[in-house]
C-alpha cells in the first residue's frame, strides 16, 4: 500500500520536473519579454529582469507595423476559417446524403488536397493571382484556400453519424435539401464543425510561407510574416524586443487553445486513431 | 423518377460548386500545370517559355546544392521522426496513469505544436546565441563545451532539429496517449498473471498493440519532416546557411522559385520532393507487414 | 428695377464663386511618386531621410514623395525583383551598387544619360570617385545617394590600457596579429572582448582584404571568378588563422550587432561601415577614432559600398519626371552636405565639402571629416558583374561561411566555389 502511494508520488514528482524543463523555454520568452535591454547582453544569463519594463510590449508594438500585421491575421484567418466551414458543410452533405454520378471519383478528388503537398501547387498558384491581379492583396491570401478536403471529410463523416430517422421526419415536414442541412445536419455536427474551425484557425493564423511567396508590400503582411521579418532586424540587438512581439504573435492561438484544449486535443487524437 | 434523380444530381452540383471551383483551380489544376512548368525553363518575367524537355530532371544529378539539401532533408526527418516519437512514447507511458492535474501536464507538452513555428523559431534563435544563450550557459554550467550553433555550418542543422523535436514530442504524445489507453487490461492482466516483468510488457504487449498508431505517426511524422520551411528560413535569415547546412529540400525549391526565378527547374524540384514523399511512404507501408500488428 | 437688381447681384455671386473655384480646378494634384529605401526602420539614417523628404514635400505643390523601407540592400534586392515580376514595381528606388549591372541590363532601368546632362543637374559636380559603379556598357543608370566605404573604428581607451599607441591602430595585419593577444580578454574557453570584430563571411569584407592583398574577387570583365587566385586564398587564410585559431577576430554575421558589441566594450576594433560614424558618435561613452582597415604591404584600401538611385523604364513619363525632380533637390550640394552630416554618408558632390554647415560639422566632429577624406583617399570601386548574386554570391557566400564558420580548407572551399561560379559567369 505504502510501496503504490511512494511510487505514484514519484511518479507525480518526475511528471513536474519534466513538464517544467519542456516549459521552460517559454519561461525565458516571457520574462525576458519584459526586460530590459542590457538585461539580455549580461553573462551569466540572469532570469528575473532587474527592472519590469512592460513598456517592451509597447515599444514593439509600434517599432513594426504590428497592428497592421494583426489586423490582416484576423480578416484573413476569419475569411478562411467562414468560408470553409460554409463549403465544406455543402459538399459534405452532397457526399453523405445524395447520389450522384462520379460521387465516389469526385471524393478521391477531394481526399488528394489534403495529399498533394503545398510545393507542387506553389508557383502555378502564384502565376494564377498573378494574372488575376490579385498578388499583394487579402484574395490571395484567402481564396486559395477556400476548399479544404479534411474539412469535408471530417464534416461527411459526422453528417454520416445522424440516424435516418431525423431525414426521414424532416422530409416529412416538406423539408428541403438546404433546410434539412441547416435544421437537420448542422446542429447535430456541431463538436466536428467546432473542431474543423478550430484546427483550421490555428494552421491559418500560424501560415508563413504562403503569405511570404504572395504578398510584398508592408501592409499585407500577416502577423507569422511580419514577426520574421521582425525578427531579421532585431535579433542580436533587441532580444526583449523580439521575445514581446513573438508574444503577440501566439497570444491568441494560445488563448484560444487554453480556451477549447479539450476540442484541439480530441480532434487530433480522433484524426490520429483512424489511422 | 428519372426527374427526382436529375434534381437530386442537379441540387449536389449546387452544393458542391463552391468547393469544386477553387479545388480545380488552385489543386487540380496547378499539379498539371507544374508537370508542364518542368519540361521549360522560365523566369516568370518574360512572356514566352523555353521548352526545354526533361534538361531539369537530368540537372538532378549535376547540382551538388541539390544533393546537399537532399542530404539534408533526409538528416533532419530522420532526426526528427526518430527523436520524436522516442520522446513522445516516453511521455506517453510517463502520463498513461490516474494522474493529480493530467490535462495541464497534457496541455504543457503540448502549447508547442499550437505555437506558431516563427514565434518558436526566434525564441530558440535566443535560446541558442552562442555568447548569451541559455543553451549554452545551461552547458558550461554542468562543465560541457558551449556550442556555435546556428553559426556553425556543422551544428547549425542539429540546433533545429533539436528544436524541432521538442516541438513534435507534445503531439506525438497525445496521438500515442490515445493508443496506449485503447489497450484492453485485459492483456495487462494476462501478463500480471503469467509474471511479466515490465520490459517484456513493452515489448511484447504495448509495442505490437501500438504498431498501428506507430506507423501512422511515422508516415504523418515524415510528411511533415520533408515540408518543413518555417524555422530554416527564420533561423538561417533566409540563406539557408550557414554554408547551405539547412537548406532542405522545400527551401531550395522557395530559392530557385522565388529568389532566383527559374520557375522551370523549382517545378521539377517540387514532383522529386512528392516523388521521394510518396516513395518513402510507400515503402514504409510495405515495412509495416513485418512489424505493424492488427488485431 | 428690385427683381433686376437680385438677378444681377446672383450672376455677381455665382462668378465669383466661378473665380474662386477655378484656380483650385486648375490646380492639378499632386503627382505621387514612391522611392524605396533599404533603409533602418528607427535611427538617424531613417530621421535624416524623412527630414529631406518632409521638407521637399513642403518646398512643391505639383510633387509627393512617399517613402517606403524595405529592410536591407538585399531584402530590398528581393522584393523589388518579385515586384517586377508581379507588374508592381516602385517609382525609384536606391539599390546596391553591385545590383545595377543585372537590372540594367534587363532593361528595367532608365538610362540617366540624357537627364544628368541637362544643365541644371550640374553633372561635373558628382564626386568623380562615386560613379564607378554606375555605369553599365557605356551608359549611365544611377546617381550615387547614400555612399560609404569600409572603415576601422578603433578604441582609444582599450589601446591605451593595452599599453598600445593610444592614436596608432595596426596599419597592417601583420602588426595587428602581433599585438592582438593584449587586447583580447579571456574567461575559460569563452572571450570576452576580442581585438577586432566583422562580418568578414560577407562579399564586402572579404573583397577589401582581396583588394589588400593585390587581387581581385572577379576579373575586370566580370567573367571569370578570382577569387581562388592566390591573393584571395592568402586574404581567407589570414582570416580563418586569426578567427579559428589565434581566436583575436570575430567574424559576426549580425551587422547591426557589431556597433553594439563595439559600445559595448566586447570588441577593441571593428571592421564595419563608414556609415555607422553618427551611430557611434551617439552612443560610444569612450573616446575612439577611425582609421583604414588594415592593410598588407602596400597602401590600404577602403571598399565602397551602398546604395545608389535608380529610375525604371516602365514607369509612365510623369511620374519618371516626378522622380528625377526629387533626385535632383535631394542631391544638391545643401541637401547632399545636410545627409552627410547627420548620416555619415559621403557628399554626393565635391562642392558640398564647401558647405558652411558641412565645415561646422567638422569642425566639431574631426573623425566625420577624417572618415569622409580616408573614404576619398583610400576607396576603391566594387566588381561589376552581371550577375553578382547567382554568378558569385551564391557561391561564395557558403565558402566564406564554411571555411570562417565551419573550419573548412580556404583554398579547396574556394576552388569549388569558382568552378561552379566559372559555369554561371561563362554562361551568360
Amino acid at each position: 500500500m505504502i510501496r503504490r502511494r511512494i511510487g505514484s508520488v514519484a511518479v507525480h514528482l518526475v511528471v513536474v520536473v519534466v513538464a517544467a524543463a519542456f516549459f521552460l523555454p517559454f519561461l525565458w520568452m516571457l520574462l525576458t519579454a519584459v526586460k530590459p535591454a542590457q538585461d539580455t547582453f549580461t553573462y551569466p544569463p540572469t532570469w528575473l529582469p532587474s527592472t519590469w519594463r512592460f513598456e517592451n510590449f509597447l515599444e514593439a508594438w509600434r517599432k513594426a507595423p504590428f497592428a497592421r500585421f494583426f489586423l490582416n491575421s484576423v480578416v484573413v484567418v476569419s475569411s478562411i476559417t467562414s468560408i470553409q466551414l460554409v463549403t465544406a458543410s455543402l459538399a459534405a452533405y452532397a457526399f453523405a446524403r445524395l447520389r450522384f454520378p462520379g460521387k465516389h471519383l469526385l471524393f478521391m478528388a477531394y481526399l488528394s488536397i489534403m495529399m498533394v503537398p503545398s510545393q507542387v501547387t506553389l508557383i502555378p498558384n502564384f502565376i494564377t493571382l498573378k494574372h488575376l491581379g490579385m498578388l499583394d492583396t487579402y484574395w490571395a491570401l484567402i481564396v486559395p484556400f477556400a476548399a479544404t478536403g479534411f474539412g469535408t471529410f471530417l464534416i461527411r463523416q459526422s453528417f454520416l453519424s445522424i440516424p435516418q430517422e431525423l431525414f426521414d421526419a424532416a422530409t416529412v415536414d416538406g423539408a428541403g435539401h438546404l433546410r434539412m442541412l441547416w435544421q437537420v445536419c448542422i446542429p447535430l455536427a456541431m463538436p466536428a464543425l467546432v473542431t474543423f474551425g478550430l484546427l483550421t484557425t490555428m494552421w491559418n493564423w500560424n501560415e508563413l510561407f504562403w503569405p511570404l511567396i504572395v504578398t510584398n508590400s508592408l501592409e499585407m503582411r500577416t502577423m507569422p510574416l511580419g514577426l520574421a521579418v521582425f525578427t531579421h532586424s532585431e535579433q542580436g540587438t533587441s532580444w526583449n524586443l523580439l521575445m514581446a512581439g513573438g508574444i503577440f504573435t501566439a497570444m491568441p492561438i494560445v488563448l484560444l487553445f487554453l480556451a477549447a484544449q479539450r476540442y484541439y486535443v480530441q480532434g487530433i487524437a480522433r484524426v490520429g486513431i483512424k489511422g | 423518377m428519372r426527374a427526382s434523380r436529375l434534381r437530386e444530381a442537379g441540387v449536389a452540383f449546387a452544393f458542391l460548386l463552391p468547393s469544386l471551383v477553387p479545388l480545380v483551380v488552385f489543386t487540380l489544376y496547378p499539379l498539371a500545370y507544374s508537370g508542364y512548368l518542368s519540361l521549360t525553363e522560365w523566369n516568370l518575367l518574360t512572356p514566352t517559355k523555353q521548352f526545354v524537355g526533361l534538361e531539369n530532371y537530368a540537372r538532378f544529378a549535376h547540382d551538388p546544392a541539390l544533393h546537399r539539401a537532399i542530404l539534408n532533408t533526409a538528416v533532419y526527418a530522420g532526426a526528427v521522426v526518430a527523436g520524436g516519437m522516442v520522446a513522445g512514447l516516453a511521455l506517453a507511458l510517463l502520463l498513461n496513469r490516474p494522474l493529480w492535474l493530467r490535462p495541464l501536464w497534457r496541455g504543457v507538452f503540448f502549447v508547442p505544436t499550437v505555437v506558431p513555428l516563427v514565434v518558436l523559431s526566434a525564441l530558440w534563435l535566443s535560446i541558442y546565441d552562442p555568447g548569451f544563450g541559455l543553451m549554452n550557459y545551461a552547458l558550461r554550467s554542468v562543465g560541457l563545451p558551449a556550442g556555435q550553433w546556428l553559426s556553425s555550418p556543422v551544428s547549425a542543422l542539429w540546433a533545429i532539429i533539436i528544436m524541432m523535436v521538442w516541438q513534435t514530442t507534445g503531439y506525438n504524445m497525445v496521438i500515442l496517449l490515445a493508443g496506449l489507453q485503447n489497450i484492453p487490461e485485459e492483456l495487462y492482466e494476462a501478463a500480471r498473471i503469467d509474471g511479466a516483468s515490465w520490459p517484456r510488457v513493452f515489448w511484447r504487449i504495448i509495442l505490437p498493440m501500438l504498431s498501428p498508431t506507430l506507423l501512422f505517426l511515422v508516415i504523418v511524422s515524415s510528411i511533415q519532416a520533408f515540408r518543413v520551411f518555417d524555422p530554416i528560413f527564420v533561423m538561417s535569415h533566409g540563406t539557408g546557411g550557414p554554408a547551405n547546412s539547412t537548406a532542405t529540400l522545400v527551401f531550395y525549391l522557395y530559392r530557385q522559385a522565388f529568389m532566383f526565378f527559374e520557375a522551370g527547374y523549382a517545378s521539377a524540384i517540387a514532383y522529386l520532393t512528392v516523388a521521394i514523399v510518396l516513395l518513402f511512404s510507400a515503402f514504409q507501408l510495405w515495412l509495416a507487414r513485418r512489424w505493424v500488428f492488427y488485431d | 428695377m428690385f427683381r433686376r437688381a437680385m438677378i444681377v447681384a446672383v450672376l455677381f455671386v455665382i462668378l465669383a464663386l466661378l473665380g474662386g473655384l477655378m484656380p483650385a480646378a486648375a490646380q492639378r494634384p499632386p503627382v505621387t511618386v514612391t522611392i524605396w529605401f533599404p533603409l533602418p526602420t528607427g535611427g538617424p539614417l531613417k530621421e535624416a531621410m524623412d527630414d529631406l523628404v518632409r521638407r521637399f514635400n513642403l518646398s512643391r505643390t505639383d510633387i509627393r514623395v512617399n517613402v517606403e523601407l524595405t529592410g536591407d540592400y538585399w531584402q530590398n534586392y528581393r522584393k523589388l525583383q518579385t515586384a517586377i515580376v508581379a507588374d508592381a514595381p516602385p517609382d525609384a528606388a536606391m539599390i546596391e551598387l553591385m545590383q545595377i549591372p543585372e537590372f540594367a541590363e534587363a532593361g528595367i532601368l532608365l538610362p540617366l544619360d540624357e537627364l544628368a546632362r541637362q544643365p541644371d543637374f550640374n553633372f561635373d559636380d558628382v564626386a568623380r570617385a562615386l560613379l564607378g559603379n554606375s555605369y553599365w556598357k557605356g551608359r549611365l543608370y544611377a546617381i550615387p545617394w547614400q555612399r560609404s566605404t569600409t572603415m576601422l573604428y578603433y578604441n582609444i581607451d582599450a589601446l591605451k590600457e593595452a599599453g598600445l599607441p593610444e592614436f596608432s591602430p595596426p596599419s597592417t595585419w601583420d602588426e595587428l596579429r602581433r599585438v592582438a593577444p593584449r587586447l583580447v580578454t579571456r574567461q575559460g574557453d569563452q572571450v570576452l572582448r576580442f581585438a577586432i570584430e566583422g562580418s568578414f563571411n560577407h562579399d564586402w569584407l572579404f573583397e577589401n582584404l582581396v583588394y589588400a592583398y593585390g587581387g581581385r574577387v572577379v576579373s575586370a570583365d566580370g567573367t571569370r571568378a578570382e577569387f581562388n587566385q592566390p591573393p584571395a586564398v592568402a586574404a581567407l587564410t589570414l582570416l580563418r588563422d586569426l578567427a579559428r585559431h589565434d581566436r583575436v577576430l570575430n567574424v559576426n554575421p549580425n551587422f547591426p550587432q557589431i556597433v553594439d558589441n563595439f559600445i559595448a566594450g566586447r570588441t577593441v576594433m571593428i571592421a564595419h561601415s563608414s556609415f555607422a560614424l553618427s551611430l557611434i558618435t551617439e552612443r560610444a561613452r569612450f573616446r575612439w577614432s577611425v582609421a583604414p582597415i588594415p592593410a598588407v604591404r602596400r597602401d590600404p584600401v577602403l571598399n565602397a559600398g551602398g546604395g545608389n538611385f535608380v529610375l525604371f523604364s516602365k514607369t509612365p513619363p510623369e511620374r519618371q519626371r516626378a522622380s528625377w525632380e526629387f533626385l535632383k533637390w535631394v542631391t544638391a550640394p545643401a541637401n547632399t552636405a545636410f545627409y552627410s552630416m547627420r548620416s555619415g554618408f559621403l557628399p554626393v558632390r565635391t562642392s558640398a565639402m564647401q558647405d558652411p554647415q558641412l565645415q561646422d560639422h567638422f569642425r566639431k566632429f574631426p573623425m566625420a571629416k577624417k572618415s569622409i577624406e580616408l573614404s576619398l583617399q583610400y576607396g576603391r570601386g566594387r566588381m561589376v558583374v552581371q550577375n553578382v548574386e547567382r554568378g558569385v554570391r551564391q557561391f561564395l557566400l557558403p565558402a566564406l561561411e564554411a571555411v570562417l564558420l565551419g573550419g573548412a580548407d580556404p583554398l579547396q572551399s574556394l576552388n569549388e566555389a569558382a568552378t561552379r561560379a566559372n559555369a554561371v559567369l561563362g554562361a551568360k
